[in-house]
């Protein structure tokens, strides 16, 4: 008899206004079946595109956000045998070095939980409806728009090349 | 017929709001609402760049609306 993984719970998309350490450190429980779990962590970083920035602002459109969130949630573990999933964003003022996500993945064996993390990153960022506002050393500040959903995908619609892929 | 329209990001920044209600004539679609708002706004982001959604869920621009409903406008999204 197969084995095949169960969700130890729904997976689970949430925003939060507040630093995520809390969450993080509350840990959650992967279940006897998981063989792995996979944390993900976007940090502030402290420049993009050759700027020095001193801290950003996340804004969500929360009834959608938390909609597309889940939606999203919901496909990656129909795609992927996970054991576990659960997603917090970040919305308001950061500092830097803050995490701006935080994805947990559970599965039976690795590679399914890194490239479920993979995967549901890459999709929170062309599809769910938040917004990075960048704040500058400078003083400048400036909403960071690279993404247009899955109906408009590739770096070669954006008219700007950079490494989306090393972003928080 | 009188429409909540919400601007985000930088939509909202342009229009110096995030939140107007607005009174426009009956039978307009989502597109047409945003072409109105660009006239009456300096809006930064044409039409192709922006996603609408209809009371709280994605919807397409040929959208009709109607008086009450709530009309969300998207810049590309940067979260992540």
């Amino acid at each position: 008899m197969s084995m095949t993984p169960q969700l130890t719970g729904p997976p689970r998309f949430e925003l939060s206004a507040e630093p995520l350490e809390p969450q993080i450190r509350a840990g959650r429980l992967p279940g006897s079946a998981s063989g792995a779990v996979v944390t993900f962590e976007g940090l502030v970083r402290d420049h993009h595109e050759g700027r020095a920035v001193k801290g950003l602002s996340y804004q969500a459109y929360p009834a959608l956000a938390l909609k597309e969130g889940q939606r999203l949630l919901d496909e990656a573990a129909a795609r992927f045998p996970l054991t576990g999933l659960y997603v917090v964003h970040r919305t308001g003022d950061l500092a830097l070095g803050e995490a701006a996500v935080w994805i947990w993945a559970a599965a039976g064996h690795r590679r399914e939980a890194f490239e479920a993390a993979s995967w549901v990153l890459d999709e929170i960022k062309s599809r769910v409806p938040i917004w990075k506002l960048e704040h500058y050393a400078d003083g400048e500040r400036a909403w960071v728009a690279c993404h247009h959903g899955p109906a408009h995908p590739g770096p070669a619609r954006h008219g700007h090349p950079h490494d989306h892929e090393a972003r928080p | 017929m009188t429409l909540t329209i919400d601007l985000f990001a930088q939509l909202g920044d342009d229009a110096g709001q995030s939140r107007l209600r607005a009174d426009f004539p009956d039978g307009l679609n989502a597109g047409a609402v945003y072409d109105l708002l660009a006239l009456s706004y300096p809006l930064s982001l044409s039409r192709a760049q922006v996603r609408p959604a209809l009371n709280d869920e994605f919807t397409d621009w040929d959208a009709p609306l109607a008086d009450g409903d709530r009309l969300a406008l998207l810049p590309p999204v940067s979260g992540g």
